[in-house]
């Protein structure tokens, strides 16, 4: 009898896990998104900049995404750059980037380091100056030009405030 | 019951009084009220005005600046961009579309824009709308204009109107391009945005007219008449134009546009995401709404203030009335409550004739707003942290009647019933 319990109570727990890791949603760092490879080419490049010539500085360019994350429920922070908003200035898309002023002063992240982010509904608009968690389910996009092949986009459940 | 009737019948008796303390409450909620639907109507119209566009390129400026000149009619562009660095930017992968600009010439004070046809398919408002015309269609000759809403409202133009352009901007023109009369082709649905108080023409209309114009003012007898400048248009493609606003096949691909443009060396650009800059902007203007907010507010407390003043002094006049309610047997709180009612029913008048004089001011000056500054306003209801805060004033009220219904309380029976020498 008591050990019928025990079972029971086992099986119980361990439904109960297995529904929890279905719903669970990764905490995702900015490097997780850029391919091993190019992690490492990257810190290669970075050592000799050429300062010749007109044009801009070739910026290091990494568009290669990570296949096993598409689909995934995940969460990551980061800044938000706004694209697209309704007609009374709530937000519809906009890109998520790792850090503020990607927009302006530095040469802009790497693709993969940038997510497009859709709201379903378009909520107030925020702190473009505050940093956020986004939360939602990352696709990877087919995208058809020169620069890359694919990219990252997410449906996003939720924008909330950083802490911490 | 009884006591919300008396407190009724006794504001009655000081109707005056009363009257111009309601007044005065109704006036600093007003107050509130439209500075908080002008903040939220001056950034809806600012949020309406672009929409699809993904840079905005200009001279080197400051990007609000670039953004103030280009989509919303705010001041002129300090310098202009070459026509190379216009098929530059054309030519750059991933650019979708591209709306040149050129602004400086002005009919009545309201601004001429020299543009293509592609404005009339690509531009976008509101909510990625685009523009839709109400009659008429984009230019067909060189000498067409295509003119929004209000352009047509205010001075009574439609299709096949002649007009003439004046040189440079002002309310008033003193030099006009005679020699050259364009033909009103089209009007614009009203869109809320500045758009409506444009005047397009063909970007090389705008070179035609200003050839003889070359000292910067026009040389006699110069000009091209209309006639040679039809055959020769396409040798007037204008040398430069004021801004260009850019559409991108792939979103993703304005970041390292915008690096480009920004470090073009052949001339100084200033490449701005509208998205971004609109934040930028309401940094700027977030100082001055704080202040107007804050002024609202502290209106809102001498409102209330005044009120308790006005229930403090005619505690001394209602000596009696207090005495003979006790003598019918009310107890102090009774008394107490009596004021705060008193005040609740002040405070609550106050509100409904504040929010109806708010609504009133809007909707009386909404027309003039719109014809004077192109600020479309309208009334909406308030959102619930509005509501709060309403409700808020009038939590307050009532606790500021607390001094005089505490002043009440304390005085006794006696007090009113005493003889005095």
């Amino acid at each position: 009898m008591k050990r019928n319990i025990i079972l029971a109570a086992a099986a119980v727990g361990l439904i109960l896990a297995g529904v929890a890791g279905a719903n669970e949603v990764r905490e995702v760092e900015w490097m997780d998104l850029m391919p091993e490879e190019e992690q490492t080419a990257w810190d290669q490049a970075s050592e000799n900049v050429d300062h010749s010539g007109y044009a801009s500085a070739e910026e290091f360019q990494s568009w290669e995404t990570v296949g096993e994350l598409d689909g995934n429920k995940i969460r990551i922070p980061g800044f938000v750059v706004p694209v697209e908003t309704d007609g009374k200035g709530n937000l519809k898309t906009f890109f998520l980037v790792p850090y503020f002023g990607a927009c302006i002063h530095v040469p802009p992240p790497p693709a993969n380091q940038i997510i497009y982010g859709r709201l379903e509904e378009p909520i107030e608009m925020v702190n473009i100056w505050d940093a956020f968690y986004m939360e939602g389910t990352l696709n990877i996009e087919e995208v058809t030009n020169e620069t890359a092949d694919s990219a990252y986009t997410m449906a996003v459940d939720s924008l909330k405030p950083y802490s911490g | 019951m009884t006591l919300l009737r008396l407190a009724w019948l006794s504001l009655g008796n000081r109707r005056a009084t009363v009257m111009l303390t309601i007044f005065t409450i109704a006036l600093s909620i007003a107050l509130l009220v439209m500075v908080e639907q002008l903040r939220t109507d001056v950034r809806e119209g600012f949020y309406r005005s672009v929409s699809g566009t993904d840079l905005i390129v200009g001279a080197r400026t400051a990007p609000v600046q670039l953004l103030l000149n280009t989509v919303f009619g705010i001041g002129t562009p300090g310098n202009n961009i070459s026509h190379e660095t216009l098929e530059h930017i054309e030519d750059q992968r991933m650019v979708e579309w591209t709306i040149p600009l050129l602004i400086g010439d002005s009919h009545r004070g309201e601004r001429v824009i020299g543009t293509t046809p592609d404005f009339f398919e690509h531009y976008r408002y509101g909510d990625r709308q685009p523009l839709a015309m109400a009659a008429g269609g984009a230019f067909e000759d060189l000498f067409d204009v295509v003119i929004g809403h209000q352009v047509a409202r205010r001075f009574g133009y439609s299709t096949g109107d002649e007009i003439h352009l004046a040189h440079g901007g002002g309310n008033v023109s003193l030099h006009e391009h005679e020699d050259h009369p364009f033909t009103v082709r089209g009007v614009l649905e009203p869109t809320g945005t500045p758009v409506d108080r444009n005047l397009y023409i063909p970007v090389n209309a705008y070179g035609v007219i200003h050839v003889g114009w070359e000292s910067g003012v026009h040389r006699p007898g110069s000009g091209l008449d209309p006639h040679e400048a039809r055959e020769h248009a396409h040798e007037h493609e204008p040398d430069e134009v004021s801004a260009v606003l850019v559409g991108l096949t792939a979103p993703a691909a304005v970041f390292g546009l915008q690096r480009d443009l920004n470090e073009y060396e052949a001339e100084a650009l200033s490449a701005v995401m509208p998205g971004i800059t609109l934040q930028q902007l309401w940094r700027l203007t977030g100082v001055a709404e704080l202040v107007l907010r804050a002024v609202a507010l502290l209106v809102v407390i001498t409102g209330l203030l005044g009120m308790v003043t006005v229930l403090l002094t005619t505690l001394n006049e209602r000596r009696r009335e207090m005495a003979i309610l006790r003598a019918n047997g009310a107890r102090a709180w009774q008394i107490a409550a009596l004021l705060v009612f008193e005040a609740g029913l002040i405070v609550l008048g106050g509100l409904v004739l504040g929010i109806a004089l708010a609504v009133g001011a809007i909707v009386g000056l909404g027309p003039w707003l719109l014809d004077v500054f192109g600020l479309a306003v309208g009334v909406t209801l308030p959102e619930p942290w509005q509501w709060a805060v309403l409700g808020g004033i009038f939590v307050v009220g009532l606790l500021v009647a607390l001094v005089p219904a505490i002043m009440a309380y304390r005085r006794t029976l006696a007090d009113g019933m005493q003889v005095r020498l």
